[in-house]
Order: structure tokens, then sequence, then C-alpha cells
């Protein structure tokens, strides 16, 4: 018996022994094997992989074709509807719902998204340095492109930033790369001024980085074009101090008039010799003007693009869903007759007597009175016009495509029956490249997103100019550059119904920055910031009927809702329950 | 190997012999009759006579003499032919001193203090299935299966033991151990198994460390004794049927359905009053004259695709014998399988056949040889060979595309003979004739090296052993494609007045076998090392029983670079005094390569106490066979749980890549697919578990009680409290936390009434689970907060048929069914309107605005006079049931044996697809659809718009607010339906032959039968839907039902 519990001890003592010393006996057994799974140790141990990890950030600059699913964003304000009725932003932006997830992408993801392109870009900040040096760089590139590439994930990390300010005002800003297990919460629930986040942070982190982006000249050559570049940073500058100077955001920024109007003419001064107005190919105004958009910076010298995505060319599948039915197409963008209200005379006299802040004519009873000098009349309403008119909006007797526009009831383009029918009587023609519709539609084009143009720091410039000093020929200067490019004859300086009044060039200035950039994402930040989105955007859209014979007749399209609490988006719900950050005002 | 042993006896044989008279007694000196007597390592046999005598023919001197019996120990003497031999037979008086397997080793039953079950490889022979799980659920206490997928060589049957305890269903499956190995069990069958245990509290899985949380099935294959030569063969020659058909919409229903439904909707009749009759007549199987003939059908798509059975074939040899040096087992088996398609499709074609062909043959060999008194080596070796000739068009196309949805008004043939096909009536024939042949190989190796050494003359009672096994598992494929050709005419063209004018088009065009295109699927290699040391001893009443050793083990799958590896360090004890008190523990401190390096290891335990109550002088008492209490409390823990190679590192992926320039020369690029959580570890099971084990009066009533708690955590969720400024997906938390108690109680009696032997045993599973944790956000509505509630998973039905096999158990928030919109008046145009007049309007407005008429009526869970999501209610069981009774009964008398067995699934809810009324698809029906919808007539009053069974269809679309296919929304209690049902699992009737009879051949067994399997079911399901799996027919191969007749003879 005595044995036997000796025995038995024994066993115990060396059992547990064995049991807790013989963790490492079977040494490697355990370690982790080569395997295929990719790591941060490879991928910011290895400078090629770490390359490959930076560039990849620059797929989460959208492009804004089909933003809302099948809809533009343009389609959610007054210039454009669009012809589906569910899956877009009929359902979602244009009865208020902006909850809803068929806007998809733009409703639901747009905070996940940029977060997560802001983490890669921390990550570059943050661990670039530690990032061995490969052996076949020279220490010289190698410091030169350890700075850009800093540079560039500061200055995408701001666009980033931006259009998360854009869409749901001062978010969180995240400039460490979190840790899942740490501690997600106590920094990142409160929500920064707007003075911090865009002055003290957005505007600071432009002007730091600016230095340290690539040069134009090696940016803006054939092989890295569309790397971000020094002049990038400056205008997005000017754009930032614009919208921070204007009525919605200046008494919270501190920004002025002044400090926009010189942020615009510095990048005109620094690279105004590196940028201009498109202005080749043909003079009838209509080329000129949509190639600025469809000309690419390196292959077609189109000086005019300053910031945009750089993507490869397309088809027709990737026009499909905005060109008019009778061409194949789906009517995903339909111009308003809001829009086509809101061009000029071609001899630069306005149609109608008097607009507002929105830029648009003021409408009694849906129509607009009729400046009876200007020559314009409901029944030939596309003719004598701005030639972007044409060079935007498709409408009815255009030859295009394959084929002549055809709206009247039942016919090429607005068959019975099809759902993709315009509901306004209008198709987009702006920023389709017709090259595509070639030899049945097997042609392909470029079409790259821009998201800054030197047009814009023009506008920039006479908006805040204006706003400083009042109509002056400075102001007029840049409007009949853009102006006459589209091949208006007359000059600003001639209107005395503008000259005369800042309140009346301001308006002015305002439907003329909304034409030019008609469908390039501008109108529905730019109504906002003039604090008069709630008349722009809960105006009915306007359309127009064409009778068998010919007669042109005005229609409402669509009705629209716009509230106060739309001028943001709500924070998506699922954020707000976890982490209890303040949502914006009036979204429950 | 076997060859040569034969040859031995063949030599033997010859050598001088004489003839060998004897008696078999009993320990007090009474005759023994029917004992089988042979010479060891032979097979012949002699019987004693009803006075105990035998006599051997051929018995050389030195011969050894092997005697057995039933109801008594084996005994061996030496050959003595002498006047009065004798030898005598101890009684086997304690069968529970018997040993059966546990992890690692045998163990007394009466010694055993786990909650286990125990099924013997004899019953799981019973049941003519090819997939061993599915004769379980009947046969072992504690055990749920489900058979997701019943095509011949694809079968696929998921087990729980004791539930669905985690929220993580990928951390749900069991571990299976055959002989001491992790191995698969799928396609093993069940001649070589000696039995199947059941492990089912986490004290006896704790072995088993960060493997063992969901329990344990451990295989054991039968091995060699010294003594006779057994030879044992079965031939079974079975048939397959469907369990399960539905009854096709007629064409005459069809059309009449079609104008009604267009009537509702406004619209005008697609057929004549004149085309319905003739459509009713057809229907009745009248056939039309003249044109007529070609022009109206009513053709039942099923019957073109299935034939009425397919054959099935099992044969199995099994040799075994051996002397004191060396043991043999040898098992072959080969099984046929035929799947169910129409043979005038699948052999279409001259040269091939593409019926479904599944052709096994399972290999068996264990050898166990003392090399010397001290030193005993083990060869196991087990090998499977799966042929499998499948149609290449995959089964959805060919029940969906090609039977359910087709339309019944088409034909099969042509006027002219062709085969007809269209695009609404693809017509399986032309399926099964054009779908080429798809091969699948598969190639298994099991082996295991195993030596023990015997140390006791260090100390008595210690062995030392070490094991090595390799497995290695292989699947070939190649597919070849063929065409045939198929034509359509215009059969609704109403000028045509002679068959010879209709128009033909070619809908199809032949094309020839293509070559194969081969390639290797998938393989894997397991790698398994387990060494230690073993101590065995008894001092007078104490005995101890103790285990040291260390386990390893590597996997390597294809597709991954790296093998996961485990390594563990385990010791087991029991302890037990005068096998009245035991007590029993284990450890095991286990490693998973898987995890960050400092969280790899954890250790787990187990311990149980037993009080052998009938051991005891004051109770001991021959009426008390066995009274024992038992408790044990353990953990054990899960570490596959689906979380794939590393969680705790953050993964990079290649992406889209950019481009820069003109070139526009991609740039690969590269982002962070998942942070790393270092908290991503193995689920830990805490489980107590009492029990109770009893027989009394021998037999007359026996049985055995458990009653079990477990504790889960540490089950994977992805972490709500993690929010999306991070910027990148994080791995889940092992943060999950669920509780599951439960019971299982088995019920026995025996007995006998004149020469009738007859049994009954009774069994019942019952457990139940609750999330207790798991990171939820703040619920819409307090009534769909999942915490506290039963798991399941996921809230959609589709993800239960969209694919065969993917361990998704459903379980639904779902809006609970009132009546059906039957009356116009009690229609709100609004839900305002709907508010401010409840007492004009007793329903309550759909989300998407106004009710139509046929549709359901829901209740409104909050009152707001609208019905949305917050109005579903997550009340529905899962399709794994919770309640199993189950009850074997049997008989024998003279050489007949009868016997039943019948099991229930209860609380248990199913899904039934809307295809059961009418398909989503062409608006073809399979059922009576006249009889079911909810918009019967105008007229509210009409009994057949208030007591409908499904939602009205509308035409082009059935848009029943929510059963309707396009919004995906079949979440109401019309279609998840009370899945309970009774079921005749299996009978089986056999006549053997007398012993006296066979005996003279020296056959020591032979038996005749017939089995059945999946007989018939009871439920409260439409009809001619199986239960078990309602929408197999729909979108899978059908489940089946199956007779065998075998014979099975031993020598």
């Amino acid at each position: 018996m005595k044995k036997t519990i000796l025995y038995s001890l024994l066993a115990l003592i060396i059992s547990t022994s064995v049991l807790t010393s013989c963790e490492d006996a079977f040494g490697s057994f355990l370690d982790k094997q080569p395997s295929n799974e990719l790591t941060e140790e490879q991928v910011f141990g290895d400078w090629s992989l770490m390359e490959q990890f930076h560039f990849d950030t620059y797929n989460f600059l959208r492009h804004g074709a089909c933003r809302i699913n099948n809809s533009w964003l343009d389609a959610a304000t007054d210039l454009a509807e669009t012809s589906y009725a569910t899956g877009g932003v009929r359902s979602t932006f244009n009865i208020g719902n902006y909850y809803g997830s068929a806007g998809a992408a733009e409703l639901t993801d747009t905070w996940e998204h940029y977060y997560r392109g802001i983490r890669k870009c921390n990550m570059i900040i943050n661990r670039i340095e530690s990032v061995p040096k490969s052996a076949d760089l020279s220490n010289d590139k190698y410091l030169q492109d350890k700075t850009n590439y800093t540079s560039e994930a500061r200055f995408l990390r701001a666009w980033f930033y931006w259009e998360l300010f854009l869409r749901y005002g001062p978010v969180p800003i995240v400039t460490e790369v979190l840790d899942p297990d740490g501690d997600l919460l106590s920094g990142y629930t409160d929500r920064p001024t707007v003075k911090e986040y865009v002055v003290d942070f957005l505007l600071k982190e432009l002007s730091e980085c600016e230095s340290g982006l690539l040069t134009y000249e090696d940016a803006w050559n054939a092989t890295y074009a569309g790397r971000i570049g020094q002049p990038m940073a400056r205008a997005l500058a000017s754009r930032i101090k614009l919208y921070m100077a204007s009525p919605r955001y200046s008494a919270e920024s501190g920004i002025t008039w002044q400090e926009a109007a010189d942020a615009a003419k510095s990048f005109m001064d620094t690279y105004g010799s590196k940028f201009a107005l498109f202005t080749e190919e043909t003079t009838d105004g209509i080329l000129p003007y949509n190639n600025a958009l469809l000309r690419t910076t390196y292959l077609d010298s189109n000086k005019e693009i300053i910031f945009f995505r750089n993507d490869v060319a397309v088809g027709w599948s990737a026009i499909q869903n905005d060109t008019p039915v009778g061409e194949g197409g789906k009517g995903g963008l339909c111009p308003s007759q809001n829009l086509v209200d809101m061009y000029d005379m071609i001899d630069g006299s306005s149609p109608f007597t008097t607009y507002d802040a929105t830029g648009a004519p003021v409408y009694n009873n849906g129509q607009p009175t009729i400046n009876t000098g200007s020559g314009y009349s409901d029944a030939t309403m596309w003719t004598g016009r701005d030639k972007r008119l044409e060079a935007t909006v498709l409408y009815h007797g255009t030859e295009w495509g394959n084929g002549t526009i055809n709206v009247i009831k039942g016919q090429r383009d607005n068959p019975v029956g099809n759902a993709n029918a315009t509901p306004t009587g209008y198709y987009v023609r702006k920023y389709i490249p017709e090259a595509i519709l070639g030899s049945v539609h097997t042609g392909t084009s470029r079409r790259l997103w821009t998201f800054i143009r030197y047009a814009e720091i023009m506008l920039n410039y006479a908006e805040a100019l204006n706003e400083v000093q009042g109509p002056s020929t400075e102001v007029y200067n840049m409007l009949d550059q853009i102006r006459r490019r589209s091949g208006i004859t007359g000059s600003v300086a001639n209107r005395s119904d503008l000259t005369s009044s800042k309140e009346a060039m301001r308006n002015f200035i305002h439907k003329e920055r909304t034409v030019e950039l008609a469908f390039e994402e501008h109108r529905a930040w730019d109504v906002r910031r003039w604090n008069v989105a709630v008349e722009a955007l809960s105006r009915p859209i306007y359309g127009i009927d064409v009778a068998t014979n010919g007669a042109i007749s005005r229609k409402t399209a669509q009705g629209r809702v716009f509230e106060n609490k739309m001028y943001l988006y709500p924070i998506p719900e699922g954020e707000v329950w976890k982490t209890n950050i303040e949502n914006n005002p009036d979204w429950k | 190997m076997l060859l040569g042993f034969l040859w031995l006896q063949t030599i033997a044989l010859a050598q001088n012999e004489q003839v060998l008279k004897g008696r078999i007694v009993d320990s007090k000196g009474a005759p023994i009759a029917g004992a089988v007597v042979n010479v060891a390592e032979q097979s012949r046999i002699a019987l004693s006579d009803k006075d105990g005598y035998f006599i051997l023919k051929n018995v050389k001197s030195q011969d050894e003499i092997c005697v057995s019996s039933v109801g008594y120990l084996n005994a061996t003497a030496n050959a003595d032919f002498n006047e009065g031999f004798q030898i005598v037979l101890a009684e086997d008086l304690d069968e529970y001193l018997h040993t059966m397997p546990v992890p690692f080793g045998r163990k007394a039953k009466k010694l055993m203090t786990e909650a286990t079950s125990v099924v013997t490889g004899q019953e799981l022979q019973k049941h003519p299935v090819t997939i061993l799980q599915n004769a379980f659920t009947a046969t072992v206490n504690g055990m749920e299966t489900y058979e997701w997928s019943s095509e011949p060589g694809w079968s696929e049957t998921a087990m729980y033991i004791r539930g669905i305890r985690t929220m993580n269903q990928n951390a749900r499956a069991p571990l299976i151990i055959v002989d001491n190995v992790e191995r698969d069990l799928s396609f093993l069958d069940a001649f070589p198994i000696e039995n199947i245990t059941v492990l089912k509290d986490a004290a006896s899985t704790a072995i088993y460390g960060m493997r063992g949380a969901n329990g344990a099935i451990l295989v054991t294959t039968k091995r060699g004794q010294a003594g006779k030569t057994n030879i044992d063969f079965t031939q079974e020659i079975g048939y397959q049927m469907l369990s399960n058909k539905m009854e096709l919409q007629n064409s005459y229903n069809m059309a009449l359905t079609r104008n009604q439904v267009r009537y509702l909707s406004g619209s005008d009749p697609m057929y004549t009053d004149e085309q319905i009759e003739k459509y009713r007549r057809v229907s009745n199987g009248e056939t039309l004259e003249g044109v007529d003939r070609y022009r109206y059908f009513d053709t039942n798509w099923f019957e073109q695709l299935y034939r009425d059975a397919a054959p099935m074939y099992k044969t199995n040899m099994q040799i075994s014998g051996g002397n004191n040096r060396a043991r043999y087992y040898v098992s072959f088996s080969y099984l046929r399988q035929e799947g169910m398609w129409n043979e005038t499709g699948t052999g279409w074609n001259e040269n091939f056949d593409t019926q479904h062909m599944l052709n096994r043959w399972n290999l068996r060999s264990n050898i166990d040889i003392d090399v010397t008194k001290f030193l005993n080596v083990s060869l196991d070796l087990g090998g499977r060979i799966d042929n499998i000739n499948q149609p290449t068009q995959s089964v959805f196309d060919l029940t969906t595309f090609g039977a359910v949805e087709a339309n019944p008004m088409e034909p099969v043939y042509c006027p002219n003979g062709e085969l007809y096909a269209s695009s609404t009536a693809n017509n399986p024939l032309r399926y099964l004739a054009a779908s080429g042949q798809e091969k699948n190989r598969r190639r298994n190796l099991y082996s295991t090296l195993s030596v023990n050494g015997d140390l006791s003359s260090l100390l008595k009672g210690l062995k030392v052993n070490a094991t090595v096994s390799f497995d290695s598992y292989e699947t070939f494929e190649s597919t070849q494609r063929n065409a045939i050709n198929t034509y359509n005419y215009d059969y609704t063209n109403a000028n045509v007045t002679d068959p010879s004018e209709f128009t033909y088009t070619k809908y199809t065009s032949y094309s020839a076998l293509t070559n194969p295109s081969a390639n290797q699927r998938e393989y894997y290699y397991h790698l398994n090392f387990n060494g230690g040391l073993n101590y065995s001893n008894k001092f007078g009443k104490h005995a101890v029983d103790a285990r040291a050793f260390i386990r390893t083990y590597q996997n390597v799958v294809s597709g991954s670079a790296s093998s996961e590896r485990t390594l563990s360090w385990n010791g087991q004890a029991m302890y037990a005094y005068d096998n009245k008190y035991i007590f029993s523990g284990n450890i095991s401190r286990m490693a998973s390569d898987n995890f960050a390096p400092e969280e790899r290891w954890g250790t787990f335990y187990g311990t149980s106490l037993g009080w052998v109550a009938s051991e005891e002088s004051w109770l001991k008492n021959k009426n008390i066979d066995l009274l024992k209490l038992r408790a044990s409390y353990g953990r054990a823990g899960q570490s596959s749980t689906g979380a794939g190679r590393y969680p705790y590192q953050g993964t990079y992926s290649s992406g889209t890549g950019y481009s820069f320039g003109y070139s526009q020369s991609n740039i690969g690029g590269y982002y962070e697919s998942k942070a790393g959580n270092s908290n991503n570890k193995w689920e830990i099971s805490d489980m107590l578990n009492i029990g109770v084990d009893f027989d009394f009066w021998g037999k007359k009533l026996y049985g055995a009680v458990d009653v079990f708690k477990e504790w889960r955590s540490g089950i994977l969720v992805t972490r709500s409290t993690i929010p999306s400024i991070i910027g990148v997906s994080v791995s889940s938390d092992s943060y999950g936390k669920a509780e599951s108690k439960g019971l299982e109680v088995t019920l026995g009696h025996r007995g006998k009434i004149g020469k009738v032997n007859y049994y009954l045993e009774g069994l019942l599973t019952y457990n139940t689970n609750k999330i207790t944790e798991m990171d939820e956000t703040e619920p819409n509505v307090e009534w769909q907060r999942k915490t506290g509630r039963r798991i399941y998973d996921g809230t959609e039905v589709a993800a239960l048929y969209e694919s065969s096999f993917n361990n998704t158990v459903g379980g639904w928030n779902i809006y609970k069914f009132v009546q059906w919109a039957n009356d116009p008046d009690k229609v709100a145009t609004s839900q305002q309107d709907a508010i401010d007049h409840p007492e004009k309007y007793p329903y309550h407005t759909a989300s998407n605005g106004k009710q139509t008429l046929g549709t359901a009526v829901f209740k409104d869970l909050n009152g707001d006079r609208q019905i949305d999501s917050n109005d579903m209610l997550p009340d529905s069981y899962t399709i794994i049931p919770e309640i199993i009774p189950a009850l074997n009964i049997g008989l024998e008398w003279n050489g007949f044996d009868v016997r039943a067995v019948f099991n229930a699934y209860l609380n248990r809810s199913v899904f039934l697809s809307p295809a059961i009324s009418f398909s989503g698809w062409s608006n073809m029906g399979t059922h009576e659809v006249t009889k079911a919808w909810g918009y019967y007539t105008d007229n509210p009053a009409d009994p057949r718009n208030i007591n409908a069974t499904y939602p009205r269809p509308l035409y082009g679309g059935f848009n029943a607010i929510d059963s309707d296919r396009a919004t995906g929304t079949y979440k109401n209690d019309i279609w998840v339906r009370n899945g309970n049902y009774l079921s005749l699992r299996n009978v089986e009737i056999g006549y053997s032959l007398p012993k006296e009879l066979i005996a003279k051949i020296s056959m020591t067994k032979c038996r005749f039968y017939f089995s059945g399997y999946n007989l018939y079911n009871w439920s409260d399901l439409p009809d001619d839907v199986d239960p078990e799996k309602p929408m197999s027919y729909c979108w899978w191969y059908p489940k089946t039902r199956s007779f065998t007749f075998g014979v099975n003879i031993g020598f």
C-alpha cells in the first residue's frame, strides 16, 4: 500500500513536470510555417510590396458615373432625374429617404469606404520609415520616393476626409493606425468643429504635403500621369477655401472671401502657365467643351485637367446605362428642364428676366418670365442658346450616335412601356464618349473622371472676387474666357443688368458655375454651401413633352422632397449604435 | 498473407489425425448443449449435444481445442483422446465487466463514469444505408443527424452530439476518432466495426483537448482473436426508391389556374372553354383524335426524369483468426449503388451511360504480432476506392429545370418521333441523354503502425506504446460532354389541320462525346503520432489505471502551403476501490499552431466520480444486476472554428491595382483584407453531467439516464462594437457564450414468453440551447433580441436551399399568419388610413402599400397598423430536432427474428418552398393549385377564399406580400412549418437455419433476411413530402427509401 502511494506520487510528480516543462520539447513543431497568406510584416518589410500597397489606395478615388447605383449624384439635384424608378436616387435622395439602401454604396458604405482609404494612408504615413530600402534603389531615389509616397498619402487622406465632410460634416479625424484590440471609442466619438477639421487639419495637411508631391513635370508625363502632383494640392485648397468662405461655413471657419480669392489666384499665379482651358478642336463650342473632359492630359495634351482618376478605356457597357433608350441605353441620367433653363443665349444675353441665388430662373407656376429682348421662345427653346446646352443635353431632334433623338411619345427614345424612357424629355450627352457608339457600339474611349479642372479654379476666383469687391474687370475676364470657349459672342461687361449689382452678378456666377460644371458633382455641394439647397432641391423637376406635331410643352416631371436636415447625410445607423457618436441634426 | 494461413492449415490436416470425443460442462458439472468446439486456427466445428457430448474429427495429438458458448467464457484445452475428456466452461457472470473502447484504451463497463452511448457494428449493419451516420439517430442516444444530400457517392449527413451548442456553424462537428486516430467517418462501412462509442460529456472528451468540445465518436474496428478461424460472408441485393415525389399539377389544373388568375388580375382568359375541355380530357388519360393529339398534353415530367427503383448491391467477406503469436482480421467490401434517373434518358447513347453509379471497394486489415513476450506490433491498413460515374449536367438542372419547372402542357416527343425540348420544357430525357459523363475517383489509404512494449519486468503493469499513422486522401475528376438533336414544333398553331403541317425548329444539335478533361480535385494527408506510458495494476481491492502520453497531429490540405498542427501532453488516471467507488480524471495540455504564439496553449481537464451501489453488501441482491450513480465535470475545447489560417495575424490580399500614365500598365495593388485578432481562439465547453445506469432482474428492466448542462464560451462572433472608422475588417472575436441543457434516457426490457424471446428498448434525446452573450447591437424591437434565445443560423431561408450541404440549420424571424385578406372593404388605402379607422379596417397595411386580396394578413406585433420587419418573431425551431424519441422492438422465435425501429423528430421547423403550391419561375405548378390559393373568387364569403392553404398567385409574378420569390421573403409561418414527424426507420425480418443442421458443414451461421430503411413517415406536412428533407425533390437529389434482401454465412 505504502509502495502504491509512493509510486503514485512519483508518477504524479513526473507527469506534472513533464506537462509543464515540455511545452518546448518539440521545439519548432508549432512554429508558424511558411504559408500563402501575406502578412503585414511582409508587406511593410518589402519596398516593392509597400509601393503596391500605396498605389492601391488610388482605387479609393471613386468614379462619379453611376455613383448611386444607376444614377449619378447630379440626378439627386435639380439638374437631372433618373429613369430608374427604384435602385437609384428616386427611391432614396429624391424622396428624402437618406437611410434607404437602394442608393447602395453612396448611402450605405461611403462612410466605411473612405475610412478604409484613410487607414491605408495612415499606414503609409506611419510605417514607411521602417520599410527597408530595396537594394536596387539609389539612395536619392529612395529618399525621393519616400517623400513622394508620404505626401501622396497625406493628399489622398485629405481628399477622403473632404469627401466625408461634404456628406457628414466634421467627422472623427483618425491619423493613427487603429488597433482592433485597442480602445476604439474614447478618442473618436466627439465631433470636431468645422475650423478644427477643415482649417486646422485639412488645409494644413494640403499646404504641408504640397512640396513633397511630384512636380508638375513628373506627374503629368506619359508614365506617371494620374499620380498626385503638387498643383492638385493647391487646387483642392482653392476649392476648400471657397467653400469655407461661403455662407454656410464662413462663420465657423473664419475663412474670408479674400482668402478664397487669394487661394485661387495663387494657383493661377504658380501653375497658370501649365494649365489652361481646353480650346483646341473646332470652334463650334461643343467639342472643346466636351473634350475638355474626354481628352486626356497625357495623350491629347489637354491642359485643363488638374485632378482626375486614371481609368482604362471603356466600351459600351460603361455608358449603356446613361444613353437614350433609342440607342439601346437606359436613361440613367436625364437632364431636367431646370438645367436647360439655366443656359444663356449664344449672344450672351439671358433668356429670362430674373434668376435667384440657386442660379436658376425664378419660376412662377413652373414658368420662368421670358426676357423678350433675348429672342428666346419656349417653342424654339433649344435654338440660339449657349453651345454648352447642346454639348450637355440631348434634346429632341439632335443627331447623335446612330440616330436622331426623338422623344415624341411612342417613338424612338420614348417608347410606350419602356420603363427607362426619359422622364424629363432629355438625355445626357456630356461625359458620354460618342466614339464608343461607332461600329455598332464596339468603340472604346477613355473616360477619366475629373475631380478638378482649370475652369473651376477660374470660377472659384470669379465668385470669391465678386464677393470681395463686387463686379470688376477681372471677374468679367474669367467668365468671358469660359463662355467664349463654348461660342458665346457677347461679353459680360456689356451686361448692364449684371455689372451694376454684386447680388445680380453673384446669381449669374452661380448659374455660370452650375452650367459649366454640370454633371461633375458640384451642384449638390454648391447649393448647400450657398445655403440655398432647400430652394434648389425641393423645387419640382421640370421636363418637356414633344407632341407629334413637334410642339413643345413644359411639364412637372417629378416632385422633390428636401428638408433642412438633408444638408448632411445621417451617419450610418450601425455606426451610431456602436459608438453613440452624435448624429447630424434632426437625424435619428 | 491470408493464403498463407489457409495453406498452413491444409498442411496441418495431412498429419496423423484421430477422432476426438469429449464433453462440455459448466462449473457445476452440468452439460452445456450447443457449444462450438474447434481446433485452434481452424474453422471446422462440432456442436455439443444436449448432454454436452461432442465428436470432432481429424484432431492431432498436439492440437489445442477451443470451446465457446453464449453465456460462458471461452475456454481452451489440449486434445486428450482418453475416455472422459471434459472441458469446463466458466459462466460469464457479469456482462458489465466486459470492456468497451474508451479514448486510448478499454475499460470495464461497470467502471465507466462518463456519459457515453454505444452501438455495435452488428446493429449498424442491419440498416440498409450507404451512409453509416443515417443509422445513428435511432440507435445512439444523444445524437441528431440530418441527411443533406442523398446523391450516390456524394451523400452527406450532418451529425450533432447533444444538439447545436454554438452559434458558430463551422464549429459544430463532433470529433471522429477511428482506432485512436482522427479520421473521417463518411463512407466507412459497418462490417469491420466492432463498435462505436459516442463520448458525450466534456469529462470524457477533455483528453482530446481543443478538439473535443462537440463530443467524440470513437470507432473501433474488429481485431483477430486467437482460437477459431472465422469466415463471414454477406451478400445483399436491394433497391432504392424515391421517398418523396410531389404530385405535379396537371395541364387541366394549370389551364384553369391561369385563366382564373388572369380573371382576377383583370385580364382576358388565356384558354377557351373548348381548350379547357381538351385539357381536362387529356388529364384524365384520354387520347385525343386527329391533330389535337399533338396539341394537348398532360406530361408528368417526374415520370420522364426518374425510374421506379435503382438497384443496390453489397458484398462483404471477413476472415479472422490467429494464435497466441499472431492474430489477423481482414474485411473486404464491395458496394454498388445506382442512381434514380430514367433509363430511357441515361441509356440514350449507344456507347456510354449517364446514370449515377457508385462502385466502392473497402478494405480493412488489422494484424497483431507478438514479436517477443515483451513486444507487440500491430499494423492496421485500410483502403477505400470510390469510382463514381454521374451526369455532367448538375442535379439541380436535372430536377429543377428538367422537371419541377417544366410545362406539363408540352410534349415529350414531336409527332415525327424526335425528342421535344423548349425553353419552358427542357425535357429531362434530353438533359440525361445530353449530359455527358463525369467521373470521380477517390483513393484513400489509412495506415497505422503501433508498437507496444511490456515493461512489467521494470514495474508490474507498466507498458510503453508508440503509434504512428499516415492517412492520405485524393480525388480525381474527369468530365466529358455531349449533345443530342432535339426539336420543337408549333403545336399551338391553330392553322395546322394535319400533323404533317407542323413546322419544326431545331432546339439543340448533336455533338459527340468530348475527350475527357481530367484533373486532380483535392488531396490531403494526416500524420499522427502518439506515444507514452500505460500503467495498470491491482492491489487487493484497489485498481489503478493510468496513462501519460504525447500526441501530435499534422494535416496538409490541397491549396494550403502549411500544415495544421497540434501538439498535446496528456494524462489519464482511474482509480477504483472494489469495483464500487470510482474516480477518474484526465488532463490535456494542448496547443495548435493556428493561434498566436503566446495564446497557443490551453489546459483541458475532466473528472468524474462513480458509485456502483449494486456492489454494496447491503444492496447486493440477485435482482439488482447493476445500479450505478455517476457525475462528471470537465472542460473541452474546439479549435476548428472556420477562422482560417492564423487568424491572429493581419492578412493582406492583392487588390485591383491601379494604372498610371498613357501605357496604363497595371500596378498590382495590395490591401489589408483583415486585421488580426489575438482573441480569435478555440471555443470552450464546460459541461456537468449526472447519470444513473441500472439493470434489474436480469434485463427485465434496464437503462440509463443522463442529464447535462453545458456552458459554452469563446464562441467566435463579429464584435458589433468595432466601429467602421477603424477602416478594416476585423477577425471575429472569441467573445460569445451559449448554454445548453438536456437529457438522454434509455429504458429497455427483455423477456421470454414460451419460445419467444422479445425486447423493447426506448431512447429519448432532448436538448435545448440559448445564446447568453453575443455582443448584440440594440434590436429595433425587443422581441427580436437574439441574446437569450435559441441558436439559429441567419434569418434567410435562402441559405437552406441555395446549397445542398452548407451546415446551416435555419431558424427564422417569421411573420405570424392571422388570416387571408378576403374582403376588399377591409383593406385600408394607407397606414394612416388604417390608424385613423381601426374599426373599419381590421387588416393591417403591408409595408409596400395596399394589401392585395388573397395575400396573408399577418399579426401586427408592435401595433403600428403596418406589417414590416418589426413584426417578425424569432420563434421557430431549426431543422435539427430538439427531441428525438426512438423505439426499438424485436422478437425471436424458432430461428425467425423480426424487429422494427421507430423514431420521431420533434421540436423542429422546416421550410416549404412556395413551389409546393406554385413555382416562382415560369408559372409551373407542382401541386393542385386550385385547391390551394388565397383568392379564388370575388365573393369574400366563399370558403375557398377563407380556408385557402397558400397565398394568391398573380399572373406573371406571385406577389403575395411575404410569400413571393422576387422579394426574397418566405419568412412567415405559411412556409416555415412544424417539422415534427414519426418515422418507421427500419424493419428487419430474418430466418436463421438451425445450428445443428449447418454445423454439419462447419457453418456457424446462415441467415436470410429482408430489411427496409426510411419506410414510412407520419407528419403534418403535405403528402409526398419527405419530412426529413421536404424540398429535396425540388432542387436536389431526392431522398430515398431502400429495401434489401441478404444472406449472411459464417464458418
